[in-house]
């Protein structure tokens, strides 16, 4: 089990990371999927495992996305109204982080734009492109992380590549 | 069949090469990770693998097996340590043929009639007391 959790726990909090974009929530996320698995399926056989944690992790995403939104609608509640931005300074700044991913790619950061695209895709596309492309799940095992047929397993990834293809251009990259 | 079966061959092959490259550029990015952030994971996966022993060891086998485990120790260890043997005590014997004349004569069927008497004789008395009792009652 040891060896499983080191081998695959970069990745997950990798996975995590472009999931909820905050790296200690992503942390907790890896800890809490390791605690459940050990938990819960430490005495199961360990070809298991993989399909178990991401599907674990995969659900820990969610709620913490879930938790994300509602935070996000408080606090656009209690926000100023647009009379009352004028005299925000902060509101003046520029924004840190510019979405048109071919901008970035101006600036040669693969990486960059390539999170940047991961940022817009729809949350199971996003999943599903990464634990084929990052993680490595064939199509079944991506299938049984993330809970659903195969066949549905296939269109979010295939429309996720075009999306990034889409958000990247051809020359990335 | 999904939707990128239907795709092009050339469109096919640059999507694959897409997800190939960015699967390369994440699996890099994902083993560069500071040393806090090493640490830290590695604390959390320690202290998932502490639930594992105790998971284990309270298991259901694990019971029964220590259970008979016990009860074998236990056993083969009083056969191991057991005391000397005791001779059997010895049925009581009729010694010899006299003795059993006695207990084949009439009279000592007599002697069983008043035993009660036998036994108020055997009692632990002195003789003046015997006799006192007996002046006393006669």
């Amino acid at each position: 089990m040891e060896r499983f959790l080191a081998e695959v726990e970069r990745r997950a909090l990798r996975i995590a990371v472009l999931s909820v974009g905050d790296r200690d929530e992503a942390l907790d996320i890896v800890q809490d999927a390791m605690f459940k698995l050990v938990r819960n399926y430490g005495g199961r056989p360990s070809e298991e495992w993989r399909p178990l944690f991401f599907r674990i992790l995969a659900n820990r995403i969610t709620d913490q996305q879930r938790r994300q939104t509602v935070r996000q609608r408080v606090f656009a509640w209690f926000a100023p109204r647009p009379d009352d931005e004028d005299d925000d300074p902060i509101a003046e700044l520029p924004d840190p982080h510019p979405v048109a991913p071919d901008e970035v790619l101006g600036r040669a950061d693969a990486m960059t734009a390539l999170e940047a695209a991961l940022a817009t895709l729809p949350g199971r596309q996003r999943q599903a492109f990464l634990l084929r492309s990052l993680e490595g799940l064939d199509v079944a095992e991506t299938a049984a992380a993330m809970g659903c047929t195969e066949g549905s397993v296939k269109t979010h990834y295939s429309r996720a590549v075009h999306r990034l293809r889409t958000a990247l251009g051809d020359h990335w990259p | 069949m999904s939707e990128h079966d239907r795709d092009p061959p050339a469109a096919r092959q640059g999507d694959d090469a897409l997800a190939k490259a960015a699967g390369e550029l994440l699996r890099r990015s994902a083993e560069d990770i500071d040393a806090a952030t090493a640490s830290r994971l590695n604390r959390a996966r320690q202290a998932a693998l502490a639930e594992m022993p105790r998971q284990r060891r309270g298991g259901p086998w694990l019971v029964p097996t220590l259970s008979t485990a016990a009860v074998g120790a236990l056993a083969i260890g009083l056969w191991l340590n057991r005391g000397p043997e005791l001779p059997a005590p010895a049925a009581p014997a009729v010694e010899s043929a006299a003795d059993m004349d006695l207990l084949l004569a009439d009279d000592s069927l007599e002697m069983l009639e008043d035993l009660e008497f036998y036994a108020w004789l055997d009692a632990d008395r002195s003789d003046v007391e015997l006799r006192a009792e007996l002046e006393s009652a006669g």
